[in-house]
């Protein structure tokens, strides 16, 4: 890594002295006092609680601290024309042609996801986070998410699971427990995983835990999936193809909806619920056989595959 | 080392505080707007956010992730309000006038300019600001999951455009 090269290009990025001038400038008026808190006077009266719970709502929202501020105001949506002045219906010019493709059209169902589409922040004034260890996950889990039956060729890189748990500080009830580990090929110097061939999707598995129930901030086009059973344990094996790059800028992908991909490489996964806890184990670029291999290892045997195990 | 009190405080206590963050917020600023002159407006603007908010921090940490959030929400705000392209091409981003002396330095900022900015970010926090991948999901309200994949392809974008192992491993 070009540690001079970055640290000269970040000594010469500072503000022009013009913009610091004015800073210090606008730091000399005086200081614009705080509209009073509103947790002050929490407690008071009905319609303050009724301000804290549209704040906090808002805040989850917006995904940021509640900063007390005069209110904001509410637009009124312009409504939308839908006829000219001359009261004829508005029509599009006939040389659109407007085409869906349905099949790339799902339901909205990243609840990992605020309506704006940020993933969902917790604010640390009200939520406790801490942070999954290898104890910890042991602990709250019960084993360590690492399965007994990792591919060859895989590793978790020393890299232990991640993943956050969250308190409400009122209540003390956990609202999120997602935790994860991965198994790759190869890793970065950051832990993040490494292709290592010339595709640039790293080959790999995670494995993911929640006993709430898994967020997801991304939806995979699954185009085929099924239901069996492992050791009385029914898990549903997903599959998804998904394009990786380089993409030509010169060539549209059959489909016409995005640039002609380098390749296209399989996402398996597998989902089910043991013990109370809701687990999803996905596959880049592996085999269907490794994915099948590995659940039952995480289902089947802690202590590993049989020998006699086979998959057919 | 010198501490700096948690409490915004006076004019003095928010000088300071601007002076070991204020190439933080402006190279955060610049990275997402790929504006010199809109980063400079973005960093008045967080500074003067952090002064009239007085808010208490819980430790440095705290503060230091304020300041990042602010810079992301107002570089956000100065970025919806200009029309402007998401990600402009290496070859005009090589047309901008070159915000450092080495011509080095300028392709590497302009091949990281011509990234995605869900690519150029984690990226720029990673490498400049010595975050951790934590921290960057935090700043950015991503997974740290999301922050390694992204990274990944950003990286190897970057290979491909600068022909070199500027942002590998050494």
């Amino acid at each position: 890594m070009n540690h001079k090269l970055f640290a000269s290009m970040k000594e010469q990025l500072n503000p022009s002295l013009q913009a610091q001038g004015s800073l210090h400038e606008a730091l000399s008026q005086p200081v614009k006092r705080k509209s009073i808190s509103w947790r002050k006077y929490a407690a008071v009266a009905a319609c303050a609680a009724l301000v804290i719970a549209a704040g906090s709502a808002f805040s989850h929202l917006r995904g940021g601290p509640f900063h007390p501020g005069p209110p904001v105001a509410v637009a009124t949506p312009t409504p939308v024309p839908t006829s000219q002045p001359s009261g004829e219906p508005l029509h599009p010019p006939d040389e659109w042609e407007i085409t869906i493709h349905w099949d790339n059209v799902v339901v909205n169902e990243a609840d990992g996801l605020t309506p704006d589409a940020t993933r969902l922040y917790r604010d640390p004034e009200l939520y406790e986070e801490t942070v999954f260890d290898l104890e910890g996950v042991r602990d709250y889990y019960g084993w360590s998410l690492a399965p007994a039956y990792v591919p060859d060729g895989l590793t978790g890189g020393g890299h232990g699971p991640y993943g956050s748990l969250f308190r409400d500080r009122t209540t003390g009830e956990v609202i999120e427990d997602q935790a994860g580990r991965g198994f790759w090929v190869d890793f970065w110097e950051d832990g993040s995983p490494k292709s290592d061939d010339d595709i640039v999707i790293p080959k790999g598995f995670t494995i993911t835990a929640s006993r709430l129930g898994i967020l997801h901030c991304c939806l995979l086009p699954v185009d085929q999936a099924y239901t069996t059973d492992f050791c009385g344990t029914a898990v549903t094996l997903s599959h998804a193809s998904l394009p990786y790059g380089p993409f030509d800028p010169e060539k549209m992908d059959p489909s016409g909806l995005y640039h002609l991909p380098a390749g296209y490489y399989d996402i398996y996964v597998a989902s089910f619920t043991l013990d109370g806890v809701e687990y999803e184990i996905q596959a880049d670029r592996l085999e269907l056989e490794e994915l099948i291999k590995i659940t039952a290892s995480a289902i089947c045997g802690r202590s590993g595959l049989p020998a006699s195990f086979t998959v057919g | 080392m010198e501490t700096t009190p948690l409490r915004t405080g006076g004019q003095e206590e928010t000088e300071a505080v601007i002076a070991r963050y204020q190439s933080m917020v402006y190279g955060l600023a610049f990275a997402k707007t790929g504006s010199g002159a809109d980063a400079d407006d973005v960093f008045q603007e967080v500074f003067l956010a952090y002064w009239n908010a007085q808010t208490k921090f819980r430790d440095e940490e705290h503060r230091k992730a304020w300041l990042l959030r602010t810079t992301m929400n107002l570089s956000r705000r100065v970025t919806a309000a200009t029309p402007r392209r998401k990600n402009v091409p290496l070859e005009d981003a090589e047309a901008v006038a070159a915000p450092f002396r080495e011509e080095e330095e300028n392709r590497v900022w302009a091949a990281l300019q011509s990234l995605p900015e869900e690519q150029r970010l984690p990226i720029y926090l990673f490498y400049f600001e010595d975050l951790s991948t934590e921290a960057i999901a935090k700043a950015l309200r991503v997974r740290p999951g999301t922050v390694r994949m992204r990274m990944t392809r950003g990286r190897e974008r970057l290979r491909t455009l600068l022909k070199g192992d500027y942002f590998d491993e050494s």
